[in-house]
């Protein structure tokens, strides 16, 4: 009886040490766009990438990035859950941000 | 009055008492107790000595004040020059422990220091000023270097291994901070068109430049 109440002690421990020990990621992307004869993707650069969260008040921006010749952009330390990107203001993009220290995010296609 | 000016006089004061001080007791044993035999031997500084009567005492006084006014004059060069100066050498390493070979990273190095030397926490303004020892263990360091990795070690384990200059407040590590490069950098980005972000604009913040580029 004791030996089962400590074995049900000792998972309900192991399971939130697991659950509780949270990476924050480090993400990285790419903002394309899409040439409107060949139909290529091309990277943008200096497309303006703002990541917002939602806390109590509303959505709050927390990172902004200035995507480089390559398009990439990049943000560090950025803790798990459900983030919203804005690309140049005008596009929002709603992205997950998993318990891992690095994360790639699926490229963004910019279609004007 | 200057800092510097006021952390000599107070060396020069320090040093005055100490030979002065130790005067007092020799002074009373002379004059209450003048055929008292008191007598010390041993060595001091290397040097042997032997003494009586009341130099003997000033002696043993002068030797007890010795470790107090070392401990005092650490507190007085820490009025001079309240900042710590660190020197350490950075190396950049692959993911498989060898030398990186781009050098050129270590001038976009960016180092932070946390507690940070200014933060802003609401109507507050705190100031953490260094050249406290105290805080050493609760002292981070941040070596940086943006899209390359960076590396957080705590001042306290960094001491550990370093020469410290009490006088000029001067730390010297002894080994080098390692920055190992990061996966993101070594693994390149690879772009899957299929699986590409799809906007939606009824979540998120609000849209600020619905007509912009």
């Amino acid at each position: 009886m004791l030996s089962k109440k400590c074995i049900t002690l000792f998972i309900i421990i192991c399971i939130v040490a697991i659950t509780s020990s949270s990476y924050a990621a480090n993400l990285r992307g790419r903002v394309d766009g899409l040439n409107q004869y060949t139909g290529d993707p091309y990277p943008i650069g200096n497309a303006v990438v703002d990541l917002y969260f939602q806390g109590p008040y509303g959505w709050k921006p927390i990172a902004k990035y200035i995507t480089g010749f390559n398009g990439m952009y990049f943000f560090q330390n950025i803790i798990p859950g459900a983030y919203v990107l804005q690309i140049n203001g005008r596009q929002n993009y709603p992205v997950t941000v998993y318990n891992q220290p690095f994360q790639d995010l699926p490229p963004i296609l910019i279609q004007y | 009055m200057d800092k510097q000016v006021m952390a000599v006089m107070l060396s020069f004061a320090l040093y005055l008492l100490y030979v002065l001080l130790p005067m007092i007791p020799s002074i009373v044993i002379y004059r209450m107790f003048p055929d008292t035999k008191v007598s010390a031997t041993g060595i001091l500084s290397n040097l042997n000595f032997k003494t009586t009567g009341a130099f003997a005492a000033y002696v043993i006084t002068v030797s007890l004040g010795f470790f107090l006014v070392q401990n005092t004059h650490h507190l007085i060069a820490q009025i001079s020059n309240p900042v710590w100066t660190l020197k350490t050498k950075v190396e950049l390493l692959d993911n498989d422990g060898s030398p990186y070979s781009n050098k050129n990273l270590l001038e976009t190095l960016v180092v932070s220091i946390d507690p940070k030397l200014q933060r802003i926490n609401g109507d507050e303004v705190i100031l953490s000023l260094p050249g406290c020892k105290k805080n050493w263990e609760t002292t981070q360091l941040r070596f940086d270097i943006p899209r390359f990795g960076y590396k957080i070690v705590s001042l306290g384990d960094l001491v550990q291994n370093a020469n410290i200059d009490n006088y000029e407040l001067f730390l010297k590590l002894n080994s080098p901070i390692s920055i190992t490069v990061d996966q993101q950098v070594t693994n390149s980005y690879s772009a899957n068109y299929a699986n590409a972000l799809t906007p939606d604009n009824t979540i998120g913040p609000e849209i600020i430049n619905p007509g912009g580029n």
